[in-house]
């Protein structure tokens, strides 16, 4: 079978799913869903393999999942997920094979600067560092990157207003992907073209004079 | 009567057959007169091996000649169709008309004598159009017979590693089927006949590992009885329609690799009995329904886009946990499940 496809379902988890308390295994791996991951996901009694790995979620990891004792697989690598990985999930040894056993936080996602395919440790090497010139801008990361000055910009897009379109176009700030960031209100660029001031009126960090 | 010896090199004066004598498929059919004057008939009582009788229909299969099919005589057509003789030694009595189909294996009676199960899933069908690759005579697939198998509750030809054929329209007729297995089958192809919304009986219904195409058809979503639906691993096209939400007794439901596209409609919310939805590795998009927090039932959600994870041999693994079926693949994922043992 060759003409096979991905699933590119969007949007978020429904909220409604942190109802089913029956649900044992929700696995949407590989696809586009957004927003962050719910807490009440870690207090379903009989969930056991939650795979959402490979998204775009975002966020924090709630402790509920490290209270739960039915979770056996949790896989949340290859999203937009920060600090901090809660202290009980990283000694749940119940989780992933044991990974955490000898990886320790590790086992559930890679820190900042290591990757691996599956976003935690895997034997033998566990999370392996990036190579040199690149790096990883969230936890559990399927790739490392080379981070540009235009890949700030948008992580400060994506942490300032992420979710609000409103505020960036108040601000004139454009798709993070563009090319014409030096238009951007409150960047400054040499003349080579390289950012060399973002004034941040918003939090008062206004410069008249862009430095 | 079963016509033998002479019947087979022509038919005797007064029968016929399409091809003038009787063949692995049919017998001669005694000539009916077609009316009280008998004018038609005498021309025929002296002659041999006649193809038609005027006045007299010839049916298929027909075996013993009365003009109509009895379930034996299309069991028989089953197994000349597949490559009887080489279904294996257990099946050998399918062959002899003479053994009553009550008795052969594979086959279960209702106590009125009612032909109620086939499994052949012990059978190699059309092993020697399968050994010789190439697409022999004596593999023609399904008889369409099959679908005047009234009593019928049950059909399994699942796991036929050979087996070529399409899935006969006429299996639609199959008012008292219950339960509906060609899953494992790879040779299984065409799209799934819109008759099948038909079988007004139906519970389970497996296809998973065929090789079909064309859409799911709306046929399928007048079977509100349905309680299991297998349609993974097949080359499908189209979506799942908003008629879903009309399977109510749906338990599981297992569309994943089979190619379909658009969006998972709201009405899978209506599938309050659904326990275990599987829908990894196609073409899906749009959201996944709020509506799905209806079903109350719900254990298992697979809606994962990455096809190269078998989320059901994967859960085989997990839920046995052993090294053997780890060996079916090779993803990490199931390396570290394995793990676990």
């Amino acid at each position: 079978m060759s003409d096979i496809f991905n699933n590119r379902l969007s949007g978020q988890l429904p909220e409604s799913l942190t109802q089913l308390v029956a649900l044992q295994i929700l696995h949407v791996k590989s696809n586009r869903l957004t927003g962050t991951i719910h807490p009440d996901f870690g207090r379903l009694p009989f969930l056991t393999w939650f795979d959402v790995s490979t998204n775009q979620f975002h966020g924090t990891i709630a402790e509920s999942f490290g209270s739960s004792r039915a979770l056996r697989d949790f896989r949340v690598g290859g999203n937009m997920i920060h600090e901090p990985i809660p202290k009980s999930l990283c000694v749940n040894t119940n989780i992933n094979g044991g990974l955490t056993r000898n990886y320790g936080c590790d086992g559930v996602l890679c820190p900042l600067g290591t990757y691996t395919e599956q976003g935690h440790a895997v034997p033998p090497e566990g999370c392996k560092p990036c190579p040199d010139g690149q790096t990883t801008i969230y936890l559990g990361a399927s790739a490392c990157e080379a981070i540009t000055d235009v890949d700030i910009l948008a992580m400060y897009y994506n942490v300032m207003f992420g979710t609000s379109p409103n505020e960036m176009q108040r601000h004139q700030w454009k798709d993070p992907e563009g090319d014409d960031w030096c238009t951007w209100k409150g960047i400054t660029c040499d003349n080579n073209g390289e950012i060399s001031a973002i004034r941040f009126p918003l939090l008062g960090l206004d410069d008249p004079d862009g430095y | 009567m079963i016509f033998k010896g002479c019947a087979a090199v022509m038919c005797p004066p007064g029968t016929f057959s399409p091809s003038g004598a009787a063949t692995m498929e049919y017998g001669c059919r005694p000539c009916v007169p077609s009316d009280e004057g008998g004018k038609h008939n005498p021309p025929l009582k002296k002659v041999l091996g006649s193809s038609a009788c005027p006045g007299t229909n010839f049916v298929y299969g027909d075996l013993n000649g009365d003009g109509e099919l009895s379930d034996r005589e299309i069991l028989r057509l089953l197994w000349v169709y597949t490559d009887g003789m080489n279904w294996g030694p257990d099946y050998a009595m399918w062959g002899d008309a003479g053994t009553g189909e009550c008795l052969l294996i594979g086959v279960k009676c209702s106590d009125k004598d009612e032909v109620i199960e086939i499994d052949l899933s012990g059978a190699t069908l059309c092993a020697e159009s399968g050994r010789s690759s190439q697409h022999s005579q004596a593999c023609r697939g399904l008889p369409r017979e099959l679908g005047q198998l009234r009593k019928l509750a049950i059909l399994k030809l699942n796991e036929q590693k050979y087996l070529r054929t399409t899935i006969p329209s006429e299996l639609g007729l199959l008012s008292k089927l219950q339960h509906l297995d060609l899953g494992k089958s790879p040779f299984v192809v065409g799209s799934i006949p819109d008759s099948i919304g038909r079988l007004s009986s139906l519970k389970i219904l497996n296809l998973a590992r065929c090789r079909l195409n064309g859409t799911i058809p709306d046929g399928l979503y007048r079977l509100t009885r349905l309680e299991k639906l297998y349609f993974s691993l097949n080359s499908l096209s189209g979506s799942i329609s908003t008629q879903l939400g009309r399977l109510t007794n749906l338990k599981e439901f297992m569309v994943s690799r089979a190619s379909i596209s658009g969006r998972i409609p709201d009405e899978v919310g209506d599938l309050i009995h659904l326990e275990n939805l599987e829908l990894y590795g196609n073409n899906l998009t749009g959201t996944i329904p709020a509506s799905i927090g209806n079903c109350s039932s719900l254990r298992r959600i697979g809606t994962s886009g990455r096809s190269s994870v078998l989320f059901r041999d994967v859960l085989v693994s997990y839920d046995s946990l052993t090294n053997a079926s780890c060996q079916t693949f090779s993803t990490i994922d199931c390396l570290v499940n394995c793990q676990k043992v």
